[in-house]
Order: structure tokens, then C-alpha cells, then sequence
């Protein structure tokens, strides 16, 4: 299984991205499904110049990204598709490619409409209603920050930001 | 004559705080830097806050990992024509000489910053590497 995280962050590519997972899972690839940064060479190139050496990284719009799933999976060494907010993750999961999948929430920052719900996990309404989209679609959702913490699950989450 | 220059480090946890403060306690200079932790702070909000931090003139940013939440941060303020220059893997040394040479242009700065914090990275040989390096006696 060669796509080996699937993970909802706000920062996308950072320290505990490419150190804490990259280095325990032996990451050589990053897939980043983002519409906005898929459109932007800037945005792209700011994304890529922060990959350590001798790591690829691709920038699909999410549509993209959904549809390569398949082949992601069949990709040479170990693979993370990452997404900035849990509504790409849903448009993914409801193409029914991440279904039996383990959808990891890595970050979603404290902001207005925001409740917390673990240190580095704070929801909305609508956040939450994504999330749960991304379970009926067939994947189960759980945060954990880095690879050695606790999964922590997404009911548990919504108990904690209510 | 330009301003002094402007330090911003930004970076992983305490280290940024950690840095600024240590540099004032060595050299004594204060105001020259200005430390920013990536701790709570969403991708772009961080670089917002890099970007507000670094108005005005002659200001260089420092980064602890050039991959990773800080140095996009800081790339992304200095802007698509990397307007503000930005100094990865920022340590002691670097900072240190930084803050006795504030009247340099900031990418006369930044250029004595990557050499002083490379300088300042060594790998010293331990006793037992050096014994084992050299030929055994007859």
C-alpha cells in the first residue's frame, strides 16, 4: 500500500509532516490535493522548494487527485496525499476511493466559528459535517498528530468541540 | 544611510524565543530581532504575521528548517520575487554576527549569515576516532 497517510493539515507540507511521519514511514513521495495551489506556479514552487532532498512532490486539484488514486496506490515507495481542509478529503472520499481507508486529522488551526477538540484540532459545524461525510463515504477519521500519539476518533472529537 | 537592519526568526516551538533571548543575553543588543513561534498558527497566518513583522526596510528572515511550516512562511512573505531574503537553519553564530553588523544591506547580511552559521558547524573528532584513525605503533 503505497500511499501510506492520508491527511487532513491546514499547514500541508511542514516539520511534523515531512520529519515526524516522513521519517517514520520512509515517505519518498507527497501528493497535495489543493484547487488553489494546483492553479498557482508560485504557490507551487513555495510548496516544492520546502521539500527536503530527494523527495517528490506532485500538486493535483483535488478532481485530479481523486481520480489518481488508483495509480498513487500502484507508485513506487511510500506515498502521503495530503489536503488543507477536511472538504477535499470529502470530495476524494466520495468518489469512493478511500473506502475501508484510515482518514488521518493532522491540524486544523484555532479560527472564528472554530471549538477546540485536541491541542492541534479545533472544528466548526460544517467541519464536522464534512468529516462525517468522509465516514459515510467508507473511510474512518481520526487525529493524531505524529505517528507515536494516540488516534483519537472522530466522535470523540465532535463530543469534545460541542 | 539605511536603518539598522531587522532580524525575524521564525521557528519550530520555544526555539525562536529561545534564540532571540539567548543572542541579547551573549551580545548584549537589544530590538535587533524579533522572534515568531509556528505554534498555533494555520499555513498563511503565519506568513501574515512574518509579512507584518517584516515592514519597512532592510530585514532579513531566519528559518530553523528550510522544509517545513517556518521556511515557507518566510519564502512566502519575501514574495514571488524574493524581495526580503531568507536565511535557513538559523543558529547562534549566524544570529550573533547578524546583530554586530546591522548597518550591512540585509542581502549583504544574509549572505555573512550562511557563512557564519555554516562556520560554526563542525564535527569534532572524539578521542576515540582520532586513536583509532592513527596507525598503531610498531
Amino acid at each position: 500500500m503505497p500511499l501510506v497517510l492520508l491527511r487532513i493539515d491546514d499547514r500541508l507540507l511542514h516539520g511534523q509532516v515531512l520529519v515526524g511521519w516522513g521519517g517514520a514511514l520512509d515517505v519518498s513521495w507527497y501528493v497535495i490535493a489543493d484547487d488553489e495551489i494546483a492553479a498557482s506556479e508560485w504557490e507551487r514552487d513555495l510548496y516544492a522548494a520546502g521539500l527536503p532532498a530527494g523527495v517528490e512532490g506532485a500538486f493535483l486539484t483535488v478532481d485530479e487527485a481523486a481520480r489518481a488514486i488508483e495509480s498513487l496506490e500502484a507508485r513506487e515507495g511510500a506515498g502521503v496525499l495530503l489536503t488543507r481542509a477536511p472538504g477535499a478529503m470529502r470530495r476524494i472520499a466520495e468518489t469512493g476511493a478511500l473506502r475501508g481507508r484510515d482518514v488521518n486529522l493532522g491540524g486544523l488551526h484555532a479560527a472564528p466559528g472554530r471549538r477546540r477538540a485536541a491541542d492541534y484540532v479545533y472544528l466548526s459545524g460544517p467541519d464536522i459535517e464534512e468529516l462525517e461525510a468522509i465516514e459515510r463515504a467508507g473511510a474512518s477519521v481520526t487525529a493524531r498528530d505524529l505517528p507515536g500519539a494516540r488516534r483519537v476518533p472522530l466522535a470523540e472529537l465532535v463530543r469534545a468541540a460541542r | 544611510m539605511t536603518d539598522p537592519a531587522r532580524g525575524i526568526v521564525v521557528a519550530h516551538g520555544r526555539v525562536a524565543e529561545a534564540l532571540v533571548e539567548t543572542v541579547e543575553r551573549i551580545a548584549g543588543v537589544r530590538g535587533a530581532l524579533t522572534a515568531l513561534s509556528n505554534d498555533d498558527a494555520a499555513a498563511e497566518s503565519l506568513a501574515d504575521r512574518v509579512a507584518d513583522l517584516a515592514r519597512g526596510a532592510n530585514v532579513v528572515l531566519f528559518a530553523d528548517l528550510a522544509s517545513g511550516s517556518c521556511g515557507v512562511a518566510c519564502r512566502r512573505a519575501s514574495g514571488p520575487a524574493a524581495e526580503i531574503p531568507v536565511v535557513t537553519g538559523v543558529n547562534l553564530p549566524m544570529l550573533l554576527d547578524f546583530v554586530f553588523h546591522r548597518d550591512l544591506p540585509a542581502a549583504e547580511l544574509a549572505r555573512r549569515a550562511a557563512e557564519k552559521g555554516t562556520a560554526g558547524i563542525e564535527a569534532l573528532r572524539s578521542l576515540e576516532a582520532s586513536d583509532a584513525a592513527r596507525p598503531a605503533a610498531d
